[in-house]
């Protein structure tokens, strides 16, 4: 048990530091002059290239390059942004948090909906309601979620005005005090929430279907039936423990949609996330910011993997005595 | 017997063994068909994608308009002139939903048709070598799918420049591995075989092994996993353009999106200028879903049970 802890810290650790090069490589394929990014103006002097280059260490050798890069990346120094001209590191800490602000929460939501349909939906299996709700996953499932972001605002904020349309705070409640300032951001990040989880819940619902009437089908649920078992007796005591591990599964498979979901989401909605950020580098072409946020979003997912991964040996006891 | 006759027999047979084997081919195909029939989701999906081929190869045929030309004012709304009205350059909706169509299709169909080569060999060679090999190929897999793989295909995409073709190779890069995983593990259970073992025994060749034996039974489930490929090739380039990566010199599905969102019909709540797009994408996601899981079910009868 603790060596498969260790083992899988090591591989983590090492897939950390394969994408962090591939990163570095990527971004030197950057067609152009870096000192034309930094500065955007075609009339630079040589003398002032050579000195800009020399500043940032691009007159190095490239495995140079690469050790200076992997020791500042390591130690969370990504650059200076050319939009915001401070360090990238400080603009992503606050926007991690505000990304986290939104996404525990439309994630946790998202999975208990994608649960909730799906045992529906495989409990009665067949009938009218199974038709409706699989076809609800479906549709959300394939609904791109950029897309589906932006008829969201349309219906619930343009048209019916339930919701602000974007941002995360709005502009009257500054100088008030917690509680307030609080409860104004939980407005503005209601409907983001449950588009998150209307684009994201159609997938889970469709895995616990399928693993719900898997179940259902097997001879113990016929045998308990026939004791006579109630119909929550049966899904508690027989169904829902031996359907309860693709819900690992699914946990992963969140885990999976964090970025994507991040990038789309608070985009449309404006909310002032990594996600967002992203967005705003590309159209700025920001590379420092660009690649930390990149960075960020591998980091995360390959700890949350590695934590899920971990949770598993917990709950599964093959896995545990492999 | 002599040598010479028995050579002689042999080329005849070859000849034989070419209907034959055509033969048989016909009545998988025909076999196939009969079993993917029977799911009235698939032929649906089926036949939604044969309107989408016919309007992206013969877009005249369902509209009149030119997608780029300015015919009126902006941002009118639905009429009977332009069925979907314009969009914020005065241009016609629908023509460009069309037009549109082709992109898509073209970007969709090379970045999966890539991944099931890469699926088919990567995945073959993986599966039924093993060993180091095997394992080199597996880890590259990992690495893959532990990174989070849009904002890798959105960096790629932004390093390169913006054409079509550096659009296909960034969905490629991503879409590359479930087709390797779908394939390996066919192969895996394939070599267990009695016939497999049996050419062995005969002496057979490696390479003559894979060909002739393995192949033929990976290349139904790999095209399964191909149009699978499609339904996330397609809306990953509306995703990409949406963030204006796309090849500006086409219209797409997902560049209309684009100028919808950054260029403000969207907040000026003109519905007929993004809702159709995404409802194009949601189709067309859902059609080929629907083809690929009934092609899985046909050749892998144990998906049959749900």
């Amino acid at each position: 048990m603790r060596t498969y802890v260790i083992s899988r810290l090591i591989q983590a650790f090492i897939t950390i530091v394969i994408a962090f090069a591939f990163s570095f490589f990527l971004f030197r394929v950057i067609p152009g002059d870096p000192t034309m990014a930094i500065t955007g103006d075609p009339r630079l002097p040589a003398a002032t290239k050579q000195l800009l280059r020399m500043q940032f260490g691009l007159d190095q050798p490239i495995s140079t390059q690469f050790y200076m890069y992997l020791l500042n990346v390591f130690q969370g120094n990504f650059g200076v942004s050319y939009q915001y001209k401070v360090p990238v590191s400080q603009i992503l800490g606050t926007r991690l948090l505000n990304t986290l602000i939104l996404l525990v929460p439309a994630t946790v939501l998202s999975v208990l909906l994608g649960i909730t349909m799906g045992m529906m939906a495989g409990w009665f299996r067949g009938k009218r309601i199974d038709t409706l709700l699989t076809s609800a996953a479906i549709l959300s499932w394939s609904a791109p979620s950029f897309w589906g972001g932006m008829v969201m605002i349309y219906l619930f904020a343009v048209y019916f005005r339930f919701f602000p349309t974007s941002g995360m705070m709005g502009y009257n409640v500054f100088n008030s005090n917690w509680w307030s300032n609080a409860a104004d951001i939980l407005y503005h990040a209601l409907l983001p929430m449950i588009t998150y989880s209307a684009m994201y819940s159609g997938e889970y619902a469709l895995v616990l279907r399928n693993a719900l009437s898997g179940v259902l089908s097997e001879d113990y649920i016929l045998m308990a039936r026939a004791k006579g078992c109630t119909g929550s007796q049966l899904l508690r005591r027989h169904a829902l423990k031996n359907a309860s591990l693709p819900l690992v599964t699914l946990i992963g498979m969140s885990v999976g949609h964090l970025a994507l979901g991040s990038i789309t989401v608070e985009t449309v909605f404006n909310w002032p996330g990594v996600g967002r950020l992203f967005y705003d580098a590309i159209f700025y072409h920001d590379y420092p910011v660009l690649q930390g946020a990149f960075l960020i979003f591998t980091v995360g997912m390959i700890l949350m993997i590695l934590l899920v991964d971990i949770l598993y040996t917990y709950l599964d006891p093959r896995v545990r005595l492999r | 017997m002599s040598e010479s006759s028995r050579s002689g027999a042999r080329k005849v047979s070859s000849i034989d063994l070419l209907k034959w084997r055509l033969k048989v081919y016909r009545k998988a195909v025909k076999n196939f068909w009969i079993d993917y029939r029977r799911s009235k989701s698939a032929l649906a999906g089926l036949g939604v994608i044969i309107v989408l081929i016919l309007m992206s190869v013969f877009p005249q045929l369902f509209t009149t308009y030119d997608p780029y030309e300015i015919f009126t004012r902006p941002l009118q709304p639905p009429s009977l002139a332009h069925v979907l009205g314009t969009d914020d350059m005065g241009r016609d909706m629908w023509s460009q939903l069309v037009y549109g169509t082709r992109t898509s299709m073209i970007v969709g169909f090379v970045a999966s048709f890539l991944s099931f080569l890469i699926g088919i060999v990567v995945g073959m060679v993986s599966g039924f070598k093993g060993g180091i090999v095997d394992a080199i190929l597996m880890r590259i897999t990992d690495f893959f799918l532990s990174i989070p793989s849009l904002p890798l295909m959105v960096v790629i995409a932004f390093v390169l420049k913006p054409n079509l073709w550096n659009v296909i190779l960034a969905i490629t890069i991503v879409v590359w591995t479930s087709p390797v995983r779908v394939i390996r593990s066919t192969v895996l259970s394939l070599k267990e075989r009695l016939y497999i073992t049996r050419a062995r025994v005969l002496g057979d060749s490696n390479t003559r092994i894979l060909v002739r034996y393995i192949a033929p039974n990976v290349l139904p489930i790999g095209f399964a996993t191909m149009v699978l490929a499609m339904g996330w090739a397609i809306p990953s380039e509306a995703f990409l353009s949406w963030l204006g990566l796309g090849d500006p010199t086409r219209v797409s599905w997902g560049m209309i999106l684009y100028y919808a969102f950054a260029r403000g019909s969207f907040s000026a709540g003109a519905w007929w200028n993004f809702i159709p797009p995404g409802l194009m994408l949601l189709t067309v996601v859902t059609a080929f879903t629907m083809v690929g899981r009934g092609m899985e079910e046909v050749l892998n009868p144990r998906l049959k049970s749900t």
